[in-house]
């Protein structure tokens, strides 16, 4: 079946030659310019020779110390004088000449220092944790309310909540009895007493403008009683605030104007004081995943669900009903579409049609449900081509031992662990092995489903953080060394996935 | 009742009126499962303010003016729809081609050679499938500039490059597959490398060469990342974005065009269904 | 014989070759070709009319146009390490300005005659190292839009105050019609908005003794440094108030809102205001004929203060042209013909009436534009404007850190002390110098 010696080496080469070319020039290369840039601190856009440079620099520093002939034309070649500007310019520079420029600048000792060689520093940082704190799990709190938010918005406060966030929390007296002042128990809730503010932030600001005498010093005023609300001081501080001003000391409001004054400071400084406890304990403790555990998520989540489905589907497809062939076509559809397609599609489903359907309008941008449509997204994109492959492999499954095991009164769960998977088994590990390494590679989806905005929401995953860092944050050398590590992930991973399955067949 | 009257047994009978149901609700899961491409669709004969006040809805007046104002839409780089298809068009073609020659020529003489260079050469070739792209994509870009190759002709030749591996991987795995009698005589008939491998051993391929081929296909017509770097705008699924970015104004455009470019893969797949599943199949099987 | 037949054949084919080589390298008429690339695709259509008139009085020099996408900084970036930046580079004003001039690439136009014709107040923006690196073509503007049919039925003024805003939202709302429409899908808009609020605090405070554009410049020149803190500079707590005031009356389906969705929500008049830049008015016009609404349009600052004096339009040069130093000294010649080109009324006219851009030139004639564009002139020339502040700090702060954060906050998932300390540590990290 095999020849152990070619007639002739050169049809070996030459047979060879093409592919190992193109594969060398466009994958091993750039594979190990990866593997340099990830030891420099690169920025993506820093020109490697400098683009401008002074004349005298130019003439003293690298031409005349330049001894080699060949070195110093390349040099010439490349850098025009141009007197009027005091400068040499570059102009365009490509291929090896690039490089041969790069040594030479270095040999003379100028550098840029945004293409420097740092050595590991990258990976270092990387390990320490010295990068993007994004990466990582971090806790959070979630504001439920922020302290600028409308006071309508807490009108009405269920009694679950009122404990969890209040009772359960705040220990201080004074703030809780103020709580209870503010709001009254009813049988929807804790309500809000319409007697304790009762006029909106924006009137109160305009009564204060309407009090003879006060002039322009509302506005301060106004500003210092919401600080101090803020700030949980006292309530006499309204008071204190009102000895303070200008006006009053001028006698230049009226006693009605001034009893108008330390009604509305009253309200002003309430609603401030219960705005800012409010904001200050209504809210969720969360964990945000960060990039790392994301992956993690995803990959999790993406492997299992379409792993599952497609088994599911493959079973309830390898039976009698006729619209088989349709159907297995129709499931597979998504899988032909380009998953930009996919996932401009599924954003105008999640902002358009769910809303619409659903009443309920925030999907796409809720950090809390984001994570699960991306697995979503990516499960309904590849469920139909694993489908395939499950049945295929069904398909292998003799019938005889099908019907063997169930002529021995086998029930249908046996029959399944005992006989079909096992039996299923290659193409079970053709599946985990495939899907796991498209789910961690997965980028096109994610992107288009969260152009620009995926930071934000906290669904990057590491291609897409890699991605962002060397082309929107301007760290070309620090991304390069992710990715570095990323295979490394990758290669122990499928590693690890081999030795187990081999072992398992093995046991088979 | 009594069933001795009905044609069948009565079990058999509920049994089969089962199996209906089942197959009606497997339709109904694939519509649902499919709703979302019918949604874009629909909404593609709909003006932009029908869309807006009704996206769930029938189209109140089909038209075709989205699809006209597709193909008349100047996008970024100047490229209209049918340059941007016929930028796909030929990367596809050539890039598929390429691999396509380069691969077989080269796992034909991996998979007919036993050496330790076979073993390791083919081992590297295998080797890239873990090379995530993000490691090789700003390297890529700085070699797109320097050989001046931002263009479709530059994209194709990246896509050789990029292809070869899991081409070389499936065409050895096949080769190695059929059994060498055939060569043998040919070869003992005196015909030289060449020969034996154009005439003899490529037909031979063709199972494995059509699956290869669909499957770059579908990858090449696809492809985002790496046009987007090196070409930034030119091919279909770039053309998208022209749809969803900062200052687009035509809503009813965007679904339109959403539709223009999934009809030709579309169209494509159905006709080479058998081809494309049974190239999955047989790759699944194989392990 | 046959020798003498040999030579003359021969020489006749020499001498027939040497004129055939002579003709061939006769020079032909000598025509430059420019590029240029443009980031604004809105205007990449009518562009071409520019470079037509352009040629048509420069006979000679003709000037091809390609775009650059939205992330146009990668494509940037790869080009000019490869030496192959075009010729004419439409560039945004400050940061992306000063980076090409830092990385040697920008040629200095300090004496180049057009540059006198440009509005003082912009030329901050182009500034750099005492040189002026760019001409500035347009200018940017942010600040409300409002409906003017909406404000006329309910008898609203145009606010002056933040009280007086606050006053409008209110009477809006009793009358069921939302206030302002949003766009949070993406984290642009957002971003605008909390740098106005950021700048224009920081502007109207003062910082080290200087007070407006001056003191945001100082700001940002001590950000470089790593020597103020986005936090401490204005009053935090106050500036985030008004983000919760504005998020609180936003449309309730801005998060799934993008561009489209926000023209629609404002031209169809469901919400009476929108905050945006300048570019959005024309896209509004158009909306509005489709949706057949047919409003005026207004343009006022967005008043966070209290006090009027310190309500200006948020404004900068917008985008400007950089010429290449890598282009040739005949090359850059032509594309200096180009830069003054550009003041000529001929040119101003193409900007206004088919860019719908505001030019960046003193005394520019905006007839042709709508009345909306006619506000910021008026509001600018008695109060003046605060610069873009977030065009002062590094690329990857304002695309990261500031947008983002902006963005995080609303969906509550970052504190305004979170974002300062990010915007700090970007800021001072990604300063290149």
């Amino acid at each position: 079946m095999v020849i152990n010696k070619w007639k002739s080496r050169s049809s070996f080469i030459l047979f060879l030659l093409p592919a190992l070319a193109f594969y060398f020039f466009f994958a091993i290369l750039p594979l190990l310019q990866g593997f340099w840039l990830s030891t420099t601190n690169w920025d993506g856009t820093a020109p490697w020779t400098p683009a401008q440079i002074s004349i005298p620099v130019f003439e003293k520093k690298v031409l005349d110390q330049t001894p080699n002939p060949s070195d110093r034309a390349l040099l010439l070649k490349y850098y025009t004088k141009n007197p009027a500007a005091g400068m040499y310019q570059r102009h365009d520079l490509y291929g090896l000449d690039r490089y041969r420029l790069l040594m030479i600048f270095s040999a003379r000792g100028i550098v840029n220092p945004d293409f420097q060689n740092i050595g590991l520093k990258n990976y270092t940082d990387i390990f320490t944790g010295n990068i993007d704190p994004k990466f990582f799990p971090q806790n959070y709190h979630q504001a439920k309310f922020q302290e600028g938010d409308p006071l309508d918005n807490i009108r009405l406060i269920s009694q679950d909540e009122w404990q969890r966030r209040f009772t359960n929390h705040i220990h201080d007296q004074t703030e809780l009895s103020f709580l209870y002042q503010a709001y009254t128990l009813t049988p929807k809730g804790y309500e809000l007493n319409k007697s304790f503010i009762p006029l909106s932030s924006t009137d109160i600001q305009t009564a204060l403008t309407a009090i003879p005498g006060l002039g322009d010093a509302w506005n301060d005023f106004y500003g210092d009683v919401t600080d101090a609300g803020a700030q949980l001081k006292t309530p006499g501080i309204v008071d204190e605030l009102i000895q303070k001003l200008g006006p009053v000391k001028a006698h230049k409001i009226a006693p009605s104007g001034l009893v108008q004054l330390q009604s509305l400071g009253q309200y002003a400084y309430k609603e401030a004081y219960l705005k800012h406890l409010v904001a200050h304990y209504w809210y969720v403790a969360k964990i945000r995943m960060g990039v790392l555990v994301f992956t993690i998520f995803f990959t999790v989540f993406n492997v299992l669900f379409v792993n599952v489905l497609a088994l599911l589907l493959a079973f309830a497809l390898d039976t009698k009903i006729k619209s088989r062939n349709i159907l297995r076509s129709v499931f597979f559809i998504p899988n032909v579409l380009s998953l930009i397609i996919v996932a401009f599609i599924w954003q105008l489903i999640f902002t358009q049609m769910l809303p619409k359907l659903t009443g309920y309008s925030d999907w796409i941008m809720n950090p809390d449900i984001a994570p699960w449509l991306t697995v979503l997204v990516a499960t309904w994109q590849g469920v139909g081509y694993y489908t395939i492959i499950y049945l295929a492999g069904l398909q292998n499954v003799p019938q005889e031992l099908l019907e063997a095991s169930s002529i021995d009164g086998a029930r249908v769960w046996t029959n399944f662990r005992k006989v079909i998977l096992p039996m299923m088994f290659p193409a079970i590990t053709i599946c985990l092995f495939l899907s796991t390494a498209g789910a961690l590679k997965t980028f096109d989806i994610i992107f288009a489903l969260y152009p620009s905005n995926s930071t934000a929401v906290g669904v990057d995953n590491v291609v897409i953080n890699i991605f962002y860092d060397a082309f929107r944050d301007k760290h070309a050398g620090a991304a390069t060394a992710k990715a570095v590590l990323l295979m490394a992930v990758i290669l122990i991973i499928s590693g690890i996935q081999i030795t187990l399955t081999k072992k398992k067949e093995v046991e088979l | 009742m009594s069933s001795e009257n009905s044609a069948l047994p009565r079990r058999a009978k509920t049994v089969q009126l089962g199996w209906i149901i089942f197959e009606l609700v497997m339709i109904l899961l694939a519509m649902i499962f499919i709703y979302p491409t019918i949604y874009i669709l629909i909404n593609s004969f709909k003006g932009t303010q029908e869309i807006v006040v009704n996206p769930i809805g029938l189209p109140p007046h089909p038209s075709f003016e989205n699809f006209i104002s597709v193909l008349q839409r100047e996008g970024a780089g100047g490229y209209t729809f049918l340059q941007s298809l016929l930028n796909t068009l030929l990367i596809t073609v050539i890039s598929v081609s390429g691999v396509i020659l380069i691969s077989s020529m080269a796992a034909y003489v991996l998979a007919r050679t036993k050496s330790k260079a076979s073993w390791v050469i083919f081992s590297i070739f295998a080797f890239f499938t873990v090379i995530p792209f993000q490691l090789i994509m700003v390297p890529l870009v700085v070699l797109a500039t320097d050989l001046q190759f931002q263009n479709i002709w530059g994209l194709s030749l990246m896509y050789w490059g990029l292809g070869a591996p899991a081409a070389v991987f499936m065409y050895h795995g096949f080769i190695k597959s059929i059994p060498y009698s055939l060569e043998e005589s040919a070869s003992m008939d005196g015909a030289s490398h060449t020969r034996l491998f154009f005439q003899i051993v490529l037909p031979l391929l063709t199972p494995i060469t059509a699956t290869i081929t669909i499957l770059d296909i579908l990858w090449v017509w696809n492809d985002f990342l790496l046009p987007y770097i090196i070409l930034k705008q030119g091919t279909l699924v770039l053309f998208q974005f022209n749809f969803f970015g900062q200052f687009t104004q035509d809503f009813g455009a965007l679904t339109a065009s959403l539709v223009m470019s999934a009809t030709p893969i579309i169209i494509l797949y159905f006709a080479m269904q058998k081809f494309i599943i049974k190239g999955i199949s047989a790759g699944a099987v194989k392990g | 014989m046959k020798s003498f037949t040999k030579a003359l054949f021969t020489m006749s084919t020499v001498a027939l070759l040497g004129l055939g080589v002579a003709a061939c390298s006769k020079p032909a008429p000598k025509t430059i070709t420019l590029r240029l690339s443009l980031y604004k695709q809105e205007i990449a259509k009518q562009f071409k009319d520019l470079t037509d008139a352009f040629t048509a009085a420069n006979p000679g020099i003709v000037i091809n146009t390609e775009i650059t996408p939205n992330d146009g900084g990668a494509a940037q970036a790869a080009a000019a390490a490869a030496g192959k930046l075009p010729d004419i580079i439409q560039s945004p004003a400050y940061a992306a300005d000063f980076q090409l001039a830092k990385q040697g690439y920008a040629v200095d136009l300090t004496n180049l005659p057009v540059i006198k014709d440009v509005n003082p107040d912009l030329l901050d923006g182009v500034t750099y190292e005492g040189k002026i690196i760019a001409l500035p073509t347009d200018v940017g503007t942010l600040g409300i839009l409002y409906n003017k049919a909406i404000f006329a039925k309910y008898n609203l003024k145009v606010p002056t105050t933040y009280l007086e805003l606050q006053q409008v939202a209110q009477t809006l709302k009793k009358n069921k019609i939302t206030p302002f429409a949003g766009l949070l899908k993406e984290n642009w808009s957002i971003g605008h908005f909390m740098e106005l609020l950021h700048g224009s605090m920081l502007g109207a405070k003062g910082y080290d003794g200087l007070k407006g554009s001056a003191a945001i410049a100082k700001f940002a020149e001590d950000m470089n440094q790593g020597k103020a803190d986005w936090g401490k500079v204005v009053d935090l707590k106050a500036m985030f108030r008004i983000m919760d005031w504005y998020h609180s009356n936003m449309s309730k389906n801005a998060l799934n809102n993008a561009w489209n969705e926000e023209v629609a929500e404002f031209a169809s008049g469901k919400t009476a205001m929108v905050v945006q830049g300048q570019w959005f008015i024309n896209p509004t016009i158009a909306a509005e004929k489709a949706a057949n609404t047919n409003f005026d349009i207004g343009f006022f600052p967005f008043t966070w203060s209290n006090n009027p004096a310190e309500n200006k339009f948020f404004s900068s040069a917008d985008s400007t042209f950089v010429l290449s130093t890598q282009s040739s000294p005949e090359k850059q010649a032509a594309a200096e013909k180009f830069l003054n080109f550009l003041a000529t009324p001929e040119a101003i006219k193409i900007w206004t009436g088919e860019f719908k851009l505001v030019p960046a030139f003193k005394d520019a004639d905006l007839s042709s534009m709508p009345s909306a564009f006619g506000d910021i002139a008026a509001s600018e020339s008695k109060l003046g404007s605060y610069s873009w502040e977030f065009s002062l700090a590094p690329d990857p702060t304002w695309e990261n850190a500031m947008k983002n954060g902006a963005l995080g906050y609303v969906l509550g998932k970052m504190t305004p002390d979170q974002i300062a300390a990010s915007i700090n540590k970007s800021w001072k990290e990604n300063y290149k110098n």
